[in-house]
């Protein structure tokens, strides 16, 4: 039996919260690792301007886990899918999509859909593609030290939460997520985990980049090493109604460690 | 309150680090040095956090151990790489803090052995991954087979039964015609009546493959099943099909858990095989006993047939094994591996004790209850 999304449906399955004032709409994306309580440094300075749109992907946070599917997102369109379907049932338009690393790429895979509302795009610190293309393109890592991120992960999800369930409910089955996320700030479900860190590190958005058209602001760590300056300055030279801005800091997540330059430069940006 | 020492610090067993908020390291114990294949902190001073650990260390920090002090202020049992100057990588178990200022507080462990236990640990995981992918393809097969085979029996059935019906009719009909046109041909008469009894063995076979193919197929275990209406029921298909009436003699049997159509056809083909072995005065004596725990049941037939030797006992359960021409006992040669067959399926046992010339005796063991492991998938 085909059963009828609804609106409480998506709402629920993202954890899709609002809160600020104003007209115009932000829609905050988490990047892989985390969930949207990772916005709450930038928060408090842009609600008082705009009307933020936060949710959680489905895995991470407190997103409804029983939606999860291997399948569906093994890529990043499963992700982007997910935002149009939460910016249609909210009626959104002309919103700006400010996402954080891979939600950068996934902004951009929902801005390039016809019947999507995004009009403005604030990457921060993103990267199309973080795998070493030689000599074009320095992505930051070869295959192998992305192989052992995944072992990395599953090393630390050994002491978290869930980390036989896939094994005593079948590998992969949709039983083995039918189970209820740890709540933690951090993705503790290594079937979910590892199938994003796929999806994010093992792919290559660097053809889309020229197809973007809508307007948008690059922020680039002075220091980063997922992210490097070069991979801005790449993003900058492809995608034609871009600006890009690099903001002297140290890491990958600015929005967490320097929220206010962060937060003043999205608000110079949208005007 | 007392603090370490520098050289206390030196001295502990596991390691130290202090990095800015920048992420710089900014001093650190000996354990630390030692591990990083420094000789003095002056090497490592000033370097970023990040120049000290694997590329995949350096993705998961900034994933997830740089978030969780930002956002909790503490990451605690954290599995890292960290890089020596000469590029040896040391797994090191963490737990880490950040103060007000920002600057993080690092404690942290070599965990050579537990790495390799987790690696150990992975490998294992990925290899019943595989497996459990494996058995649930071969589960598919199997279903898929036991459909065909669902299919191949019903054909078996109508098929060639029919067929076989047919022939039999078609041979008393002609014998019928010839007898009446007063025809004499006592030999071909002879022939034909041959022929009848090849077909008759020929429906047996087919009921049998039917029967020890249906074997297979799952089904429910879970009706109850009362034991002495199975024997009545039983003893009465066999008056039926025009076996000798033997002589009884039985306890009362217990109600048991199991598929009912299987334990009617188990006892009937017991049975019929207790009296197929005695031409004269058939005499089957039927009785159980229960085990210790009470889980089980055992019935004991015995019979007064011809028996057999030892050397036999153990082939009596394979399929088409007869130890005697079909024209002495008729049969489809498949009655008692049917048997077994059923009896496997009940998770139950079957053994037969046996003397030349006074007779054997089968041992059936079956459970009184239902277990989970006796339910089988539809």
């Amino acid at each position: 039996m085909i059963r009828h999304v609804t609106k409480e449906d998506i709402l629920t399955r993202n954890n899709v919260t609002i809160n600020g004032t104003g007209e115009k709409v932000l829609m905050l994306a988490h990047g892989f690792g985390c969930d949207q309580r990772m916005w709450r440094f930038v928060s408090s300075k842009l609600s008082k301007r705009y009307t933020l749109v936060m949710f959680d992907y489905v895995g991470s946070g407190n997103s409804d886990l029983s939606s999860f599917s291997v399948e569906k997102y093994s890529n990043l369109t499963g992700y982007a899918q997910d935002v149009l379907d939460i910016i249609n049932v909210l009626s959104l338009k002309n919103i700006t999509f400010v996402g954080h690393s891979v939600s950068s790429m996934i902004g951009l895979i929902a801005s390039m859909d016809t019947s999507s509302a995004i009009a403005e795009l604030v990457m921060v610190c993103p990267s199309p593609c973080f795998l070493n293309d030689l000599p074009e393109y320095e992505g930051g890592f070869e295959r192998s030290d992305l192989e052992e991120l995944l072992q990395l992960m599953d090393k630390n999800y050994i002491g978290w939460a869930n980390y036989l369930a896939p094994l005593v409910m079948g590998a992969n089955s949709a039983e083995a997520l039918v189970g209820e996320l740890s709540g933690s700030f951090c993705s503790t479900d290594p079937v979910v985990a590892k199938t994003f860190a796929r999806a994010t590190f093992f792919s290559d958005y660097r053809s889309l980049l020229p197809q973007c058209t809508a307007r948008t602001l690059i922020l680039q760590s002075a220091s980063d090493s997922l992210a490097s300056v070069k991979i801005g300055g790449y993003i900058h030279k492809h995608v034609a109604n871009s600006e890009l801005e690099i903001i002297q800091a140290e890491g990958h997540c600015l929005h967490m460690t320097d929220p206010d330059v962060t937060a003043d430069s999205i608000v110079k940006f949208i005007g | 309150m007392m603090s370490f020492t520098e050289s206390e610090t030196d001295q502990l067993a596991c390691g130290i680090l202090k990095i800015d908020k920048n992420r710089i390291l900014l001093s650190g114990n000996r354990y630390a040095l030692d591990l990083l294949l420094c000789e003095t902190m002056d090497e490592i001073t000033g370097l970023n956090i990040e120049e000290v650990v694997s590329l995949a260390t350096r993705i998961f920090l900034n994933s997830y151990t740089f978030p969780m002090l930002v956002n909790e202020g503490k990451a605690e049992e954290v599995q890292l790489s960290f890089k020596s100057k000469t590029g040896e990588i040391v797994p090191v178990v963490a737990n880490i803090q950040m103060n007000s200022d920002k600057t993080t507080d690092w404690t942290f462990m070599s965990c050579v052995n537990r790495n390799q236990l987790y690696n150990e640990l992975l490998t294992a995981r990925n290899t019943l991954q595989a497996q459990a992918q494996n058995l649930s393809q071969l589960n598919n097969q199997i279903h898929e087979r036991q459909s065909d085979l669902q299919t191949f029996c019903h054909s078996l059935s109508h098929d060639f039964t029919g067929p076989l019906r047919r022939i039999n009719q078609q041979i008393e009909c002609a014998v019928e015609d010839l007898k009446e046109n007063g025809v004499e041909a006592i030999d071909e008469f002879n022939l034909l009546e041959m022929a009848k009894n090849n077909t008759h063995t020929l429906m047996e076979i087919t009921n049998g493959l039917v029967e020890y193919l249906v074997a297979d197929v799952p089904t429910q275990l879970t009706d109850l099943v009362d034991l002495e209406e199975i024997v009545s029921t039983a003893l009465e298909m066999l008056e039926q099909q025009g076996s000798m009436k033997p002589e009884v003699h039985r306890t009362s049997l217990p109600t048991i858990v199991g598929s009912r159509s299987q334990i009617q056809v188990l006892f009937k083909n017991l049975m019929e095989n207790a009296i197929k072995y005695n031409k004269n005065y058939p005499v089957i004596t039927i009785s159980h006993t229960e085990n210790v725990d009470n889980s089980e049941v055992i019935i004991a037939i015995k019979d007064n047939g011809i028996g057999m030797s030892n050397d036999y006992i153990d082939t009596v359960f394979t399929p088409f094994t007869r130890l005697h021409t079909i024209d002495q006992y008729a049969g489809s040669g498949l009655g008692l591996s049917i048997v077994k067959k059923m009896v496997m399926n009940h998770n139950g046992n079957i053994r037969v004790e046996s003397t030349p010339g006074s007779g054997s005796t089968f041992f059936v063991s079956l459970p009184l209850r239902a277990s989970s492991s006796m339910e089988k998938p539809k």
